[in-house]
């Protein structure tokens, strides 16, 4: 419904280039972006992602988002990955860490599609 | 959404305590827990000299933040490890936090540089020795970080570990059973013998995503990109599992560290009139297995202590 007012008032005031925005996204590891249709919760933008709200923060221009605020198409938006670090220590040695070695775990891998079921969070 | 105190628009919602908070009032409940958790664990006083370990990233520069804006006598100690591409990006970034807020402060910041002194880079360290890089790493910054702390006088030494580090590494130990570690993961690590500095944990009330908004919202520039040498690392893998439970159960991380907190803080007070003899202390352990290590006189368990042996170990395989 939203949707269709927000078209409808783009397609009343003549602009084509208007219609076809979206609103553009800058993910970072790796760093990329990617162009989504709006008006959208942040909650769902997370969600159609395959995103968690707690491993990451949703900026728009340089303010802080909740995850209620709609976002636009005419907005750019961040979301930062909150989740640093990994060394393996000494008073923390996990059997068969390997550190630098690179494991081929989905989880580490860029989401883009929604075919992963959220509950099977396991390799 | 709106902040629960002050019914202004929030700019962060915090499920695992139920709450909203505006920017304001989300610096307030930042700093009410981490003068908590200073408190609570009797980490240091106003008086007490404190080394922060900086590494560019969102935790160590927040922390100095908030030790600094707490009013405490905090420096802190870069130490640079020479990883191309990215070490030269996040000393920049302390250098300037030091410049702009510590500064003010009149705080300094030290900063070692491993090439000079160890004679090379992190990565080409780990390869003449055959160990991965990350645990090169940790020896290399727990024993300078150490050495400067005691040598420079300094009465306790910082770190930035948040409320999602101290889990992750508990469900790793605990998935292993690595029950000798389980000792190390309290917020408070006395300086047990002549020769180790105090180490403290005061974020670990918070979590990745709570010190994560603090930065930003006090335009604290850090360095967003994961260091390259961590990809892949188990720790990582256990963040991202506590999430997904986090998510479904919001509580859950705090749940498991303090949990884990409480349970060993109760062993440690009973015991005596138990049929079973009482957990030794940290402490006690220490003062029973360490000395000073016969080369640079560093505490250690063995003669001669991991990062000398290391050393000793890149010097030989470096004239091969």
């Amino acid at each position: 419904m939203a949707d269709s007012c927000l078209r409808r008032s783009r397609l009343q005031s003549g602009s084509a280039q208007a219609y076809h925005r979206r609103m553009k996204v800058h993910l970072s590891h790796p760093e990329r972006h990617v162009e989504v249709k709006g008006p959208k919760r942040v909650k769902d933008l997370l969600r159609d992602l395959n995103l968690l709200v707690e491993a990451h923060l949703v900026i728009r221009g340089d303010e802080l988002v909740t995850e209620d605020e709609l976002l636009r198409d005419e907005d750019y938006v961040e979301i930062r990955p909150v989740i640093s670090g990994g060394s393996a220590d000494e008073e923390s040695r996990v059997r068969g860490s390997r550190g630098a070695v690179e494991t081929s775990y989905r989880s580490l891998l860029p989401r883009t599609s929604h075919l992963v079921p959220r509950t099977n969070f396991l390799p | 959404m709106n902040c629960n105190k002050c019914k202004t628009k929030a700019v962060i919602g915090l499920p695992r305590h139920n709450a909203a908070f505006c920017k304001t009032c989300f610096n307030t409940f930042v700093h009410e827990q981490v003068a908590r958790a200073i408190k609570g664990e009797r980490m240091f006083g106003r008086d007490h000299r404190i080394l922060v370990a900086v590494s560019g990233g969102k935790d160590s520069l927040a922390l100095w933040d908030i030790l600094l804006k707490l009013g405490y006598k905090a420096d802190a100690l870069y130490v640079d490890l020479g990883i191309p591409g990215y070490s030269a990006k996040s000393r920049e970034k302390v250098q300037r936090f030091a410049d702009t807020v510590a500064r003010t402060h009149e705080a300094t910041l030290l900063i070692h540089k491993v090439e000079e002194e160890e004679g090379a880079g992190i990565r080409e360290l780990a390869n003449l020795i055959h160990r991965p890089t990350c645990s090169t790493c940790g020896t290399i910054k727990r024993y300078q970080f150490n050495r400067t702390a005691v040598e420079q006088h300094y009465d306790v030494m910082a770190t930035g570990h948040n409320l999602d580090d101290e889990a992750s590494r508990l469900l790793g130990n605990v998935l292993h059973w690595q029950e000798d570690y389980l000792d190390k993961q309290g917020p408070s690590l006395p300086a047990s013998i002549e020769g180790f500095a105090k180490k403290v944990k005061p974020l670990y009330r918070l979590s990745e995503r709570e010190v994560a908004a603090y930065s930003v919202l006090n335009r604290i520039d850090y360095i967003v990109d994961e260091c390259p040498m961590a990809k892949g690392s188990k720790m990582l893998l256990y963040k991202e599992v506590l999430n997904r439970l986090e998510t479904e159960s919001p509580g859950t991380k705090q749940a498991f560290y303090c949990g884990f907190l409480e349970k060993q803080a109760s062993a440690l007070r009973q015991g005596s009139g138990q049929a079973q003899p009482a957990p030794t202390s940290m402490a006690e352990k220490d003062r029973a297995t360490l000395h000073p290590c016969a080369t640079c006189g560093q505490p250690t368990t063995a003669e001669i202590c991991s990062y000398c042996k290391m050393m000793a170990k890149a010097k030989a395989g470096s004239t091969r």
